[in-house]
Order: C-alpha cells, then structure tokens, then sequence
C-alpha cells in the first residue's frame, strides 16, 4: 500500500490509544480514592456545599456518565479550569503560561544529544578497539548510568562555583550574564540576546536531561552500527566492490537507524517524566513542576488536561516513528509483510 | 456585654477566622523553604541593614532598584484574600492602612490617619484623614474609601480575613442567622453577617468614625494590618451596592489600586514580581527606584542566586549553609536586636547582620478526634525543647514551653519563665521516653496494640530540618508504641489538609497579628478549632471525650473576650493563664520554639531594621541602594 | 547433540549411575550454605512474602482468606526463625563496635582491633565467602557438564566461553554479585545494626552504645539514638566524613547522615530496596515484552495490531508521571504499606516497563522471523511454539537483554527519583534518592559525601548492569562477535 495510504490509516489507529490513555487517566483519578470535592472544600463542607460544587462539577451523575462528558469535553478541547494552583483559571491558560520553558528545555535535550550521542556512536563503531572508541563508549556508558536528579544536583553545584571546578571558567558571565539556577526570561524571545539568555539558563537542565539519551543513543548508535557491518548484506556489497563509503552511507547507516527510532521517539515521555525531577532541581517553573504540583496539591482538572496533551503529543510522535520506520526499512509495516 | 453578645462573637470567631490562621502561618512555617523566621527577612532585603553604622562609605542612589526574593509564589494581591506573607510584602508596598507598624516594629504609628479621637474607653475610634494623599491611579483617599473597604472587608466572598474585623477588632454591625447542616448532619444556626451594618462611617472625606462592640485594646494595631488597607471606593464590584470599575482579575493580579509608596510593575506567576516607586506618594518618597523580587520555590537555586552569584542585595543563607560562628556581634540596639556581621561568606563578601526575637510560636499541634490523649502526651514526653533547638534546629531559637511568646504572656515575661519551670513534659530537659511509654502503657497500648498516625509538614520544612525532627521523633516513639509516617506536601495542599481536617499530627508556627497573647490564644479556643465549622482558627478539633481541659480552655478565652477594654490587663492575663494550664494539661499544641528572625543584607544596602513583627509587615521606601560596585 | 539414545533419562538417574563427583560437590556445597544459612535465609525473609498471602487471601472468602494468611503468617515466623539462625559470619563473632579506653586501647572489638580494622576483616570474610561459594557453584556446573552432560558440547558452553573472555561483561558481573552480596548480606557488612541505624536506635535494649566518657572517666552507655544525635554531618560546622570515629568512638567508613546514622548502613539496606526494585519490575516488564515479541512476530496481523495499539496506549502515559499519579491516588491504600512501597513500585514500574521493550524487539524479530530457517521450519510443520522458541527466542532474547539491563538501571534510578520527590518508599526504609535529598543543601560544604555517595553508588548499580547485559548479549548473540576478534576488544571499551 502507498505510504499516504499507510499513514491514514495509522492516524486513524490512534484514536483508540487516545481514548485508552484518556480513559485510564479519568479512571485513575476520578475513579481512585480521590474525592475531589473534599480536596477542594474539606471536610467541613456544609452539604449544601457539597451537593453545589457536585453539581457544578458534574460528580452527581452516574460514573458512566460522567466519563461520557470528561471524553468529550476533552476531545473537544474543552479542559476544564484549575482548582488550586490558579483557582478558575482555565487549565490550558494555566498550561500555557508554563509551558515554554519546558518546551524550549525538552526541544535542546533532544537535539544536543542527536547531535553529540550519534555522530559519537558511529565514529566509535567506525574504529571499534581504538582509544577513541574506547573513551567515547566508556563516557557515554557512565553518563547514561547516572541518575538525571543526582547529575542535575551536582552540576548545579559545579556551574554555581564553576571558577573553582572548572578552572577559572564563568558560567554566570559566560556569553551573557545570567543566573545558574532560576525561572529563565521568556519574554522577546525574538530577540537575540533574550533568546541565548533564556537558553543559557536551561541549558544545564537539558543537558542532564538529554544525558540518558545521549548515552543511549551513541550506544545503540555504535551497537547497531557494528552489527550492521558484519551483516551478511554488507558483507555481500564489500564483496562486489562497493566503494566503502556508499557502504557506510547506503547499506550501514540506513540499517543502523532502524534501532535508533524508537530510541529517539521514545524521548518524549522521558522528557517530560525527567522534567519533573530536573524542573524541582533547578529551580525551573514548568510542565514538569507544575505536574507534580498540581497531583500532589489535589488539582486535579489540572493534572488531568496536562495528561491529556502530553498523551496527544506522545501519540503524535509515535506516528511519525512508524511513518520513519516505513520510510527506513520497509519490511516493518504495520501489517507485516 | 450581654451574653448574646458573647455568643455571637464567638459565632463569628467560629465563622470566619479559618483564612487568617493562614495566612499569619504562612510567613512562619515559610512557605517553601522551611527556614522559618529567617526567611522574610532575608528575602526581602528591604527590610534589613542597618540605619548608621558602617554606612559612610557611599550614598544612596534614588534612581536604583533594590534586588529581592519572593520566597514560593503567591497568591494574589487583593489586601482582603491574601493571606500569606509573601503576598503580605508585595500588598504592604503597593497599599496603605490608616496606621502601620513602621519597619514592623510593634508600636503603631499613623499613616494615612493624621490624628485619633477615641471615646468610651476607646470604642469609639475618630480617625482624621491626611488630606491630599493619592491612589496610584490618582485619586485621592478619602474616609468613603474606607468605609466601602471594610465593608469588603467583612462582606465579600473574597474575603479570608473576615474575623480581624468581625471578631477581632469587632467593629459594631448586624447579623442576620442561617441555618446549615454541620459535620454531624445536624442543623446548626449560623449568625452572619448583614451586610451593609458596619458601623463605620465617613463624618466628611477627611472624618472616620469607627464604633467597635466594646473597647478593643489594641485596636491601632489591628487597623495596620494590610487587609485594613485603603482601596478606591467602588473599584471593585464584590460587596453590595457597588458594580466595580474594575474587574475583579485584573485587580488581584494585574493592577492593584492602592495608596502605598509602589505600584505594580509586573508580576509573572512563577518568576518574578517587579514594583514601581510612584513619585506622588503621600509618605516619605521611596529612596529606590523600585523593587524586583525573582520567585523561587527551591532553597538551591534561591542559595546559588543571592549569595554565589549575588544577585540580589541580600545574601540568602539556607540552614546547609549557616554557620552560627560566622556571626560577629557589635552590640545590642534599642530595641534588644543583636546586630554586627555576618562573614565571609562563600562570595567572600560580609553582609550586615542582626538577629530579632519575633513574636512567634511554632509548635506541633494534634487533631484531638484522631489522636487520643495519651498518644499526646506521650508525644509531648518523648519531645524535648532542649534537643531540638540544640541539636535539629538549624538556626537560632529559642525553646518554647508556653503557646504564647514572653514578650505578650500574660501577665508578661517572668510569669513565663516561672510557669515554664513547671511545665509538665520536662522543662530544659532530654526526651522522657520512660514517662512516655508509662502514659501509654497505662493507657491500654503495647507492642501488640500499637498507635499509628501521620506527622503533616511542609515540604519546606521537611526538606530542612522536618525530615531529621521526623526522624527523631519516629526513632524515639517507636519505644513508645507509636508509629508515625511522614506527609509532607506543598504549603498549600498542606493547609487544605489541615482545613479539611485531615491532621493526626502536624507542625505549624504563628506569628503575631498585633502584639496580644489572644491573637495566639485564639488557636486554642476550641470551638474556633472545629475544621467541620464554616469558619476556624486551629486545626485541632478540641472537643469531645478526647479533650478533658476543653471546657477550661473555653472559660478562659471568655474570660479574656469579656475584659478587651484598656486597663482591663490583669483579668486578661488571668483567663490567658488558664489557658495556657488547658493547653498544658491536654497536649494538644506542644510549643516547639519561639522564633529569632535574622537579617542579612549586602554592605551596599542602608536600610533600617525590622523590628518583632516582621519584614512582611514593613513597606520598602526606606531601603536605599549604594554602589554595588562589582554586583552592580 | 548427536547422543540421542539415553536423552530421556533424567538428571536424578544419571546421578545415581555415578554418584561420586555429585556427592563430593554437594558436601562442599551444603557445608558452606550452612555456614551461612540464616544470612542468606534473612536476606530472602526481608523480600515482602506477604504480598502474594495477603493479596490472595483479599481474593478468597473471608474464612478462607483467613487461613491463608494464618498460614502465610506461620510460614513467615518459621522463615524468621531462620533468619534468626547464627552463622559463620555474623557480627558478634567479629565485633567492630567498641570503645576507646586510653591506655587499655579498644574494649569489644575482635581482638582488641581498631574498630575500623574489624569491620574490614568481618566485610573481607563476607565477600571471601561469597566468592568461595560461587565459585563452587561454578564448579558444580562443570561437575555437571563433565560427568552427567551427555552433550560433550552444546551451544551454551560457547556462550560461556564467550562470556569468560569478555573483559567488560565479567567488570558488570563482579559489580552486580559485589552489590547482589551486600544485599544479602547487608546485616553482616554494615558496621551498625538495622535496628539502631534505622528501626529502633531507641531501644533500651538492642541499642545500647558503650562508650568511655573521659569527663566521668569510666564507660557509659547511651541509646544509639542519643549517640546519633551527637553524631550529624550538618556541612562545615560539624562533620563526619568517610572512615571517621564518631564521637562515641563508633565507626563511619562512609561518613554519617544529616541524622547522625551510618550511611554505610543506610545504603546497604537500601541497595537491597533498590535491587528488589529493579529486579521485580525487570522481570515483569521483560516477561510481558518476551511474550508478546514472540507472539506478534509470528503471527503478525491483528495479533501484532492490537499489541502496537496496546503499547501506544500504555507508552502515551510517560512512566515517571503515571508514577507520581498512582502513587499520590494509592497513598492511604493498603498496597502502599508493601514492603514500605516498595512493592507498589516495583510493580508499577514493570506494567509500565514492556512497551519499551517490546517496541525495541519487534523490530528484530520481524526481521528473524523473515529468515529462511525459520520459513524452512514452518515448511516442516513444526508447532508454533517451538518454532519461536528455537528459532527466533534466542536471538530475540540478546537484544531483550541489552534492552533489559537499560531499563533496570531505570526502575533503580526512578524509584530514587520518586523517592527524592518524597514518594515511594517511605521511612524508615531506607532509599538512596532520600540521601541524595536530604544531603543535597550539603553538596558544598564538608558534608558532601550524603549526596554523592549514593549517587554514585546508584551509578555504579546501573553501571554493572548495563555492562553485564553486553556481556550475555555478545555471549548470546554469535553474530557480533563471531565475524571478528574485536569483539572482546571492543566490549571492554563498552560493551559490543
């Protein structure tokens, strides 16, 4: 089938992954021991209260019901509005005004490590057994093994005192001057000089954040790579005299990305799990803060919409892997052969 | 005052103090960080430094703006809903009262009032008004003004500080009775208030005439408080009779209107607050520019950016940091505070320096209907004052055997100290875990029968010194058969536990609203302690078959009620004493310690210093800025 | 594997043909479990046994349900009693708790040795033990492979053989058994005891601390609990760092906490936490990810549909997040009290774990499963099952095996970042995420070693099984390091 056709029909298919999400969110958090008109009014509500907010919240109708309307008031976009955090302001307002920083955060921890954990993997499966090999595999083996929250606790202790550790080098000062930890500026982003300071102070965030998968990706990047070579159908090139770079390019890289996609993909949901811990480290206000805050604060509507899109937003990204896959290596459809 | 009167006073203690319990709290436990009282002050450098000493090196630059913290978010800027300090500090800048505790000190003096009148013993109060003082947008305050204030003030649905007027100060007004279904399911009449009744009223624009229920001694204090602050008449459309000129938002979060020495600039949830100094304030002209406070909620970051990268004009020294030798005492000032240096810090530089008893207690409260008395007492047995401010407590403090701070006790700062050596649970002395296990033991519990609840704080507090005091206690009541298990959460989602009355066991700190042991004796009042009521103070539930010395409690407080007039000081002293001996003799509040705020700021900030009441009760426009030199 | 005639006689036959060599291996074996029996039987007692009890008694009828537990609950104070079986190497026969009298020199300790000297002798004797025992282990199989193996080789030899020559893969190894030692025997090796380090230090019995109180000039004793407080790391004012003294001359190879316990101690037993975390959710997660490889890569089709439909749905929830949102939903359920939490975790963490997984290895296993052997046994008519598990299971389970030794370290490092977040395991259990959050305001100071320690040993973890992993899946996988000798080479450097 042609590609356009596969990939309807993939769109199509997401929609009960959406649904499943979406549903077991509702379940978990409407469902659970929750009580979200006591997390809001306490204990010493009066009834009349009760059964006030209840209406207006729409908990008195029967569950099924009441997971009937959730569905739609989210498929249409409709999310509700914060209880706690911004008491009624609309959650997507409430999502919005916290997002940038997350995004600009999460966009840099996937593209530094695309950029620094591939190309690293593939020279070290280039030369395997050399010194490179060896110190680019070994740093990134360790990078990778360490916790995202404990490296964000240590290199905000390092940048902080960063003319002790790093040889009279000035984080704060370096480029321009910002603060090592902090909420950064997302304000004129347009401009230059706002735009690298706000980039500046989520820089480390990223980092970290990116080093799990900077580690990943340069190891299966090497893995896939090597095994791509001693493959039977690289072998038969070599044999026939393919010239050693179209081998690297056409026959080795190709197959080599294959493992490499869910890797890359995979990132999102790391991303914006890991910002949670990596957002309390540094002191950022985002997604990830907001998240945690809002689960643990009883917020629920809240919680609830930012599951919602973050669902959308990982579905979203799946598709386009499997779109990548069949672009790839067209063996792997969804159906098979 | 008849006993009608009594009972509806009490109503409306019960009906609307919840919010105020708050808000006073929240400065206290510091919302996000836990370094308590040393935390408004460093964090609003504004509020420290010093006045002569040291200072002739530079001059004050008007055109600079000071550089502070903003410990956690905050909430809003409306004076009648704010109820935490960091919301307090920012609406202590942007509006003005009639009278104010200068650089929070405890005495008052007049701000927007020029003079006061008082008749029947003081409850009447006639305030004169400054002529010629402005609002930010311009127009000038009037006693109109004040009257639709109040009246906000005790009506509006957005009011969380319905008690200071109603109950508290008690300003004269009617009520109308509602019936509603309480916690039990029974019908209960509520009195509420009419609105519209507050017997306050303009005289002409310059002219307030206040009528309280009965003379109030400290009256002048209480109309400092910020929710007392002047707000354009008619501006805002949630009390009767006024449609609002402005939407309600947009004054609580965008452009607050108020006749304070700033105005609000810009405020960015989650990063920063920015102030503007107007040049048509009424008071003194502010001798800095204005005022950006970066929001922080984490003590790291908030560490790495006043005092490693100082980035703002006071140093923020979290208790991992604070080393107590570095403290280099000069003298003692007029008011008791030690000042000198603090120094070398990491960045090498020395701040200025000083320490100042508040009027604050912080303690380890029980939910009385979840936790029994024994398990109390046993808890309070097993608690030592001496341990804990030796040996967790990071920071200065000083041990607490009394819910009222020494300076307010009644019957004044001997009585305390005579009373303490009496306090029951071992006074200056190491945990008591024989004692403990006894009172349990004797009370049916053992290694079979075990009692398990939760220990509520604040994530803040828990990330500094709650989690050791936690373990301490958890290691040492596991001798007593008690199991506890930590809940730390989010200074708010942790109030919404309390309210809901979701406590077993909880640390919580109070600081001061006027300087007035009732003020904290008013948590232990106990119907102002049911969280099933509209409206509470405590979160402890003290009734029923669990709380013996309730009754005792109750008496005390009204005791205390029937004699608020001036020069009626011993009888109140009396009823505060026998609460107190309640308090005492049902472990419900263990006091912990009371408070030391410490003041640091960087060399270049001549500002004066905050006195017992706090930094969150100071404006800003006497914090001047000098050359910062390097920092600049 | 041409020795077909006697395949069907069972091991327990061919040991009684010749009895020899299996009962002097077996001899050696059981005397040195004996030695060891209560450790070891303590070590697997603290694994939360009552879980499956207690949730199957929920299921039954109440009368039934209550046998059950009755009986779980006999079995539980059986094991315990174990447990409580003295062994070889327990720390009363080598005591590193004593006391310093001047001029006696140290009081308590094994053989009037320093405290520190002792405890390093008694951690040696543990890991000299284990060393021992697994070698005879090992030597066991070749018992085995020599006497009752009718193969004289199989495929597996080679893999073993691969895996003795890969550097790299024995480095992951010997990390993982050193820290899979000091799990088990986490009460032996820690310098303190659990119940004055963590449970009870308040006991007046169990948590007695002698010291020598110069002032009084005689020997005192204190509750380990008040020793403790006199013991805290708070920074620069007061420190105790690695291999110190404390004030009542107990000893700190790593240094004590904020709360003045032994971080040693701390750790020890919250590798053990960690360890079960990552392990049971390792093997709920690879097991559903196995399954369904399998399945779908054979039968493809809507099998495999409703799997990538399944998995898409379970993967759009990121873990961390799911986590906190469960955990904070279950806080007052009973689940939550497992094994402190712990349990709940490791659960979450495996159904929450396969998608990756499966996603990882379906990829492969189409590929496999397109191969001509495996068409060729289809064309024979082989049975499905046996078909996936000659044919595709072994080359499927080496890339599983990478792939499971990322994700465990994961389940090790998100369990400690719940656990810094204040969710998950609870106190008193320890978990080194609460060491890194309660030493992480020291970082700067002297007291740096409460942060970083269990950082790195979380490093050090996640290290040994991810390096472990390369070295089965070279060993599995012929393909990567059969086509050149740099396979041995290239793994040390990290992993093939």
């Amino acid at each position: 089938m042609s590609r356009w056709t596969y990939f309807a029909k993939r769109l199509v298919l997401s929609i009960p992954v959406i649904i499943f999400g979406t549903s077991l969110t509702f379940f978990i958090i409407y469902a659970g021991p929750i009580d979200p008109v006591t997390s809001i009014l306490g204990m010493g509500a009066t009834s009349e209260q009760i059964q006030n907010l209840e209406q207006q919240l729409g908990l008195n109708q029967p569950l099924w019901e009441q997971y009937f309307q959730y569905m739609v008031d989210m498929f249409t976009f409709s999310l509700g509005e914060s209880w706690v955090i911004r008491p009624d302001v609309a959650a997507n307002e409430v999502i919005l005004s916290y997002a940038p920083r997350t995004v600009l955060m999460g966009a840099l921890a996937v593209i530094l490590p695309l950029f620094v954990g591939i190309p690293l993997g593939f020279y070290a499966g280039l030369r395997p057994n050399t010194l490179g090999d060896y110190t680019a595999s070994f740093t990134g083996i360790v990078w990778r093994a360490m916790p995202n929250f404990w490296l964000a606790v240590i290199m905000l202790m390092v940048l902080s005192s960063s003319e002790y550790w790093l040889f009279g080098f000035n984080w704060e000062t370096w480029i321009v001057s910002t603060n090592v930890a902090g909420t950064p500026e997302m304000d004129n982003l347009l401009q230059p000089l706002n735009f690298i300071a706000a980039v500046k102070v989520v820089l480390p965030g990223a980092l970290v954040l990116g080093s799990a998968s900077m580690g990943n990706e340069m190891r299966i990047g090497r893995t896939a790579f090597l095994e791509a070579k001693n493959s039977n159908y690289v072998e038969m090139a070599r044999a026939k005299g393919v010239p050693g770079r179209s081998i690297v390019w056409k026959h080795i890289f190709r197959n080599a990305l294959i493992p490499l996609i869910p890797v890359i993909t995979a990132e999102a949901g790391v991303l914006v799990g890991g910002s949670v811990l990596i957002e309390s480290v540094f002191g950022i206000n985002g997604i990830g803060w907001l998240f945690f805050n809002a689960m643990a604060r009883g917020d629920l509507p809240l919680a609830v919409a930012m599951m919602y899109l973050i669902i959308l937003l990982i579905v979203g990204l799946n598709i386009l892997q499997d779109f990548l896959y069949t672009i790839v290596d067209p063996r792997v459809g969804f159906e098979g052969e | 005052m008849t006993d009608t009167d009594n009972l509806s006073r009490r109503r409306f203690l019960q009906g609307t103090g919840a919010a105020a319990t708050a808000a006073a709290l929240a400065g206290c436990t510091g919302g996000g960080d836990g370094d308590d009282g040393e935390d408004e002050t460093t964090t609003a450098p504004e509020d420290d430094g010093t006045t002569e000493e040291g200072m002739g090196e530079g001059e004050v630059d008007p055109s600079k703006r000071v550089r502070a913290l903003n410990i956690g978010t905050m909430d809003t800027l409306d004076p009648i809903k704010a109820t935490d300090t960091t919301s307090g500090a920012n609406i202590q800048n942007i509006f003005d009262a009639l009278t104010n505790y200068p650089n929070g000190q405890t005495n008052v003096e007049n701000l927007l009032a020029t003079n006061l009148e008082t008749e029947e013993d003081g409850a009447v109060l006639t305030f004169t008004l400054k002529e010629g003082a402005t609002y930010s947008n311009g127009d000038e305050v009037t006693a109109q003004d004040f009257v639709y204030s109040f009246e906000r003030l005790a009506a509006s649905d957005n009011s969380r500080r319905k008690s200071f007027i109603l109950s508290t100060l008690a300003i004269a007004h009617e009520t109308t009775t509602e019936t509603r279904e309480n916690d039990d399911g029974e019908e209960e009449e509520v009195e509420v208030y009419e609105p519209g009744t507050l017997a306050v009223e303009a005289e002409d624009d310059y002219t307030l005439r206040i009528e309280l229920e009965q003379p109030f001694y400290a009256a002048t204090s209480m109309l400092a408080y910020t929710s007392f602050s002047a707000v354009p008449e008619g501006l805002l459309g949630d009390v009767e009779g006024y449609e609002g000129e402005m939407d309600y938002q947009t004054f609580a979060t965008e452009n607050p209107i108020g006749a304070g020495p700033y105005v609000l600039n810009t405020w960015e949830q989650a990063s920063e607050v920015s102030l503007d100094a107007r040049d048509d304030y009424h008071g003194m002209d502010p001798r800095n520019a204005g005022i950006n406070k970066a929001i922080f909620n984490e003590s790291n970051p908030r560490y790495t950016y006043a005092t490693v990268n100082v980035n703002a004009d006071s140093p923020y020294i979290p208790s991992s940091q604070y080393d107590p030798e570095l403290r280099n005492f000069e003298g003692t000032d007029d008011r008791g505070r030690r000042y000198g240096t603090y120094g070398p810090m990491d960045n090498d530089l020395t701040a200025d320096y000083y320490e100042v008893a508040t009027l604050s207690t912080f303690y380890i409260g029980f939910n009385v209907q979840n936790v029994p008395k024994p398990v109390r007492q046993a808890v309070a047995y097993t608690f030592s004052q001496q341990t804990f401010v030796n040996e967790i407590y990071p920071r200065p403090a000083k041990q607490a055997y009394h819910f009222t701070p020494p300076s307010i006790f009644p019957g004044g700062p001997s009585e305390y100290e005579s009373l303490a050596q009496e306090y029951e649970y071992g006074y200056q002395m190491g945990p008591q875990l024989g004692k403990a296990t006894q009172v349990m033991e004797d009370a049916g519990y053992g290694p079979d029968n075990r009692f398990s609840m939760s220990f509520n704080m604040p994530s803040g507090t828990a990330s500094s010194w709650g989690s050791d005091l936690f373990t301490l206690l958890r290691d040492q009541l596991t001798e007593a058969y008690i199991d506890i298990e930590l809940q730390s959460a989010d200074w708010n989602a942790f109030l919404n536990t309390g309210r809901q009355g979701d406590f077993d066991m909880y640390f919580l700190g109070w600081i001061a609203d006027y300087p007035g042991a009732d003020n904290f004796l008013n948590l232990a009042y106990p119907p102002a302690t049911n969280t099933s009521s509209e409206s509470f103070t405590g979160y402890i539930n003290w009734r029923g078959e669990n709380a013996t010395a309730a009754e005792q409690a109750k008496e005390g407080w009204e005791q205390i009620q029937s004699n608020y007039g001036t020069g009626m000081q011993e009888a109140r002293a009396e009823g505060g004493q026998t609460m107190e001996a309640a308090i005492e003799e049902d472990a419900v509040y263990i006091p912990l310690y009371h408070g030391i705020t410490q003041g640091y700021s960087y060399q270049w900030v001549d500002s004066p210093r905050v006195g017992a009441m706090g930094g969150s009760r100071s404006k800003s426009n006497t914090t001047g800025i000098m050359d910062r030199g390097e920092y600049e | 594997m041409s020795m077909t005639e006697n395949k069907n006689d069972s091991i327990v036959e061919r040991v009684k043909e010749n009895p020899g060599p299996a009962a002097r291996w077996g001899a050696v074996m059981a005397f040195l479990l004996l030695l060891e029996f209560g450790a070891i039987w303590g070590g697997i007692m603290s694994i939360p046994w009552d879980v499956p009890v207690k949730g199957l008694a929920d299921v039954l009828p109440a009368a039934i349900g209550g046998v059950v537990t009755g009986i779980g609950s006999v079995f539980a104070d059986v094991g315990n009693a174990f447990a409580e079986v003295p062994t070889l190497l327990e720390r009363q026969w080598i005591p590193n708790r004593g006391y310093h009298v001047p001029g006696e020199g140290w009081q308590g300790t094994f053989l009037g040795l320093e405290p520190a000297y002792a405890w390093l002798i008694r951690l040696t004797l543990v890991y000299v033990y284990a060393a021992v025992t697994a070698y005879w282990a090992w030597r066991g199989y070749m018992t085995f492979r020599r006497h009752y193996r009718y193969a004289d080789w199989t495929p597996a030899d080679d893999m073993i053989d691969r895996f003795r020559s890969h550097n790299w893969g024995r480095f992951g190894l010997i990390i993982v058994a050193a820290f899979l030692v000091m799990a088990l025997f986490a009460p032996a090796v820690s310098p303190t005891t659990e119940s004055q380090n963590m449970t009870n230090p308040y006991d007046t019995e169990n948590s007695m601390v002698k010291y020598y109180n110069e002032n009084a000039g005689e020997v005192q004793e204190v509750t380990a609990g008040s020793a403790n407080l006199a013991s805290k790391s708070r920074g620069d004012r007061q420190n105790f760092g690695l291999w110190t003294y404390d004030k009542y001359d107990r000893f700190h190879p790593f240094g004590t906490l904020t709360t003045g316990k032994d971080l040693f101690t701390f750790m020890a037993f919250g590798g053990r936490i960690s360890l079960f975390i990552g392990l049971f959710a390792s093997a709920l997660a690879g097991g559903i990810a196995l399954s369904l490889a399998l399945l779908t890569s054979y039968y493809k089709g809507l099998v495999d549909l409703a799997t990538v439909l399944t998995s898409d749905a379970f993967s759009a929830m990121p873990r961390l997040l799911v986590l906190i949102m469960l955990v904070t939903v279950l806080q007052e359920h009973w689940i939550s009290d497992i094994y402190s939490g712990a349990f709940l975790l490791a659960f979450l963490f495996g159904i929450w774990g396969w998608m990756g997984l499966w996603r990882a290895i379906r990829g492969p296993s189409f590929q496999i499963v397109e191969n001509e052997w495996v068409t060729a046994a289809k064309g024979f008519g082989d049975r499905p099952w046996s078909i996936v598990k000659k044919h595709v299971a072994p080359y499927v389970i080496g890339y599983l095996l990478i792939y499971l030794s990322m994700s465990l370290g994961g389940y090790i490092i998100g369990a400690a970042g719940l656990s810094y977040l204040g969710l998950g395991v609870t106190a008193p259990t320890p978990e080194l995420g609460r060491a890194i959050a309660g030493g992480q305001d020291l970082i700067t100071t002297k007291s740096w070693h409460i942060s970083v320690l269990p950082g790195v040993m979380i490093t050090l973890l996640v290290l040994g099984f991810n390096a472990l992993g390369d070295g089965i899946r070279d060993a599995i996988d012929p393909q990567s390091s059969s086509g050149d000798s740099s396979g041995e080479a290239a793994a040390a450097g990290g992993g093939a």
